[in-house]
């Protein structure tokens, strides 16, 4: 019954306390959350706990949703925010590989327990590269190309996500774009 | 031939995006195409995009794609989060808490039996102390005793200025400023003054109610000598008590020593020496 139910009237039942409701949200956006959050911060763990915490800081301001903005945008934006504070902590920690445009911190990149560098093969190193670079792009860029690329979202979507004109989405993604192929070709690496 | 409207920054960039993604309509495609096929600057950039979109599609597809969605779970009341130690620690730690906080008294409690010891060792040392050193509890008195002799002193100089006094009695003490002379009124009523002139002559002798007469006037400096002469006498009569006193004391230059045979002497010592 209540996979019928929009976000919105799922958001109205979860405010009456009822945590089947939330349960449905949750099911319906886990996914892309733990998408966008492993494509903003590139690690399994730091993801894995920023989609967390979006679910939690959610459910504990479920009162103060208005319903003015789309649910979808509403847990987006929750979880770019704490993907920031996230790569904050970590960059205080001095544990941060990315947020680095001139990729100082991006070389310290750490690679997936199976891509260690022993075994991997010419593949295996352009996948590194890349993720150096994406990590390495500046924060508003590189939301919104996860955004696109990981979420598969519109950009009128990311638009309504991020609150900003559909031009700026597009000029953004746009130059994050050039950015990454120059960053790519300078690393001297064919391109799958 | 590469197209003079493109540059970097070129104005098809939107475009170019949207044509990338799909997310462009027909007739901006067409638009769009036409412009690829002049400008080699945007072809080739948009081969580049394309090739950049494949790579993280690759990545998505070999490192994410595999990964399980963190399990997030909510309780009916209270969201809690997974990593959260159980609520069976929690109440153990805020009932071991409630035990500290019980034996951990607060400030004012800490300074209010601190102040009440301290007070209460004081008073038990000073009556300890009393009790051992019974010259200390002397104190008291022999102050008790001086204060009551220099009474008794003042009482006695009383005594005798009050007897060197006229009379005796204070009652018929004579006030110098007041004499028997009668009032002014009294005169008026005697001297008959027409009523017409009473009013003024009443007013001119309340005035002059407060002067003293010229036979008041001439007999205070006698009064004064007189007094005075009284009263030193008194004091030559207590002076004269108070030597007393002091010559029973016995002066340290009087008193003999009586075992002075007893007592060893130097001399007689050295004398012995010399002797032997």
């Amino acid at each position: 019954m209540l996979c019928n139910l929009t976000d919105e009237q799922l958001v109205e039942l979860a405010v009456n306390e009822n945590s089947e409701a939330f349960g449905e949200i949750v099911n319906r956006w886990e996914r892309k959350i733990f998408a966008l959050c492993f494509g903003m911060l590139a690690r399994e763990d730091e993801a894995s706990d920023a989609a967390q915490e979006t679910f939690i800081a959610a459910y504990r301001n479920l009162k103060n949703f208005r319903g003015e903005a789309k649910v979808s945008s509403w847990l987006h934006r929750i979880a770019v925010n704490q993907c920031l504070t996230t790569k904050r902590r970590a960059k205080t920690r001095s544990e941060s590989f990315l947020d680095d445009e001139n990729g100082t911190e991006a070389k310290f990149f750490a690679a997936p327990p199976h891509l260690l560098p022993s075994k991997t093969s010419e593949r295996n190193e352009t996948l590194k590269m890349v993720r150096q670079a994406v990590g390495s792009l500046p924060v508003d860029l590189r939301q919104v190309i996860v955004m696109k690329e990981f979420e598969e979202m519109t950009f009128q979507e990311i638009s309504d996500v991020l609150e900003l004109p559909l031009s700026t989405v597009k000029s953004r993604l746009y130059t994050a774009l050039r950015q990454l192929r120059l960053k790519l070709e300078r690393t001297s690496i064919e391109v799958i | 031939m590469p197209d003079s409207n493109c540059n970097k920054n070129c104005a098809f960039s939107e475009q170019m995006v949207s044509y990338l993604y799909g997310e462009i309509n027909a007739r901006d495609t067409t638009v769009f195409e036409s412009h690829l096929k002049n400008c080699s600057v945007c072809a080739n950039e948009i081969a580049g995009f394309g090739l950049v979109r494949s790579s993280i599609f690759q990545w998505k597809e070999t490192e994410f794609n595999f990964l399980n969605s963190p399990k997030i779970e909510f309780s009916s009341n209270r969201p809690r989060k997974t990593s959260e130690p159980p609520a069976s620690n929690a109440d153990a730690k805020s009932r071991l808490a409630v035990i500290r906080g019980f034996f951990s008294p607060s400030p004012a409690w800490a300074f209010g039996l601190a102040f009440l010891l301290v007070s209460g060792g004081l008073f038990l040392f000073i009556q300890n102390f009393t009790k051992e050193n019974p010259a200390a509890g002397n104190v008291g008195k022999s102050t008790r005793q001086i204060n009551n002799s220099s009474e008794r002193t003042k009482q006695e100089t009383n005594n005798i200025v009050e007897n060197s006094m006229p009379e005796s009695n204070p009652n018929s003490v004579r006030d110098p400023l007041k004499s028997n002379v009668s009032t002014g009124e009294d005169l008026i009523a005697k001297e008959n003054i027409p009523n017409g002139k009473k009013d003024a002559a009443v007013r001119i002798s309340k005035n002059s109610r407060t002067a003293p007469g010229n036979s008041e006037i001439a007999a205070l400096p006698k009064m004064k000598s007189a007094f005075r002469r009284k009263t030193e006498n008194a004091n030559a009569v207590v002076a004269q008590r108070i030597l007393n006193n002091r010559r029973q004391i016995p002066k340290l230059d009087n008193i003999e020593d009586e075992d002075e045979e007893a007592n060893l002497r130097l001399t007689d010592l050295l004398d012995e020496i010399g002797g032997k």
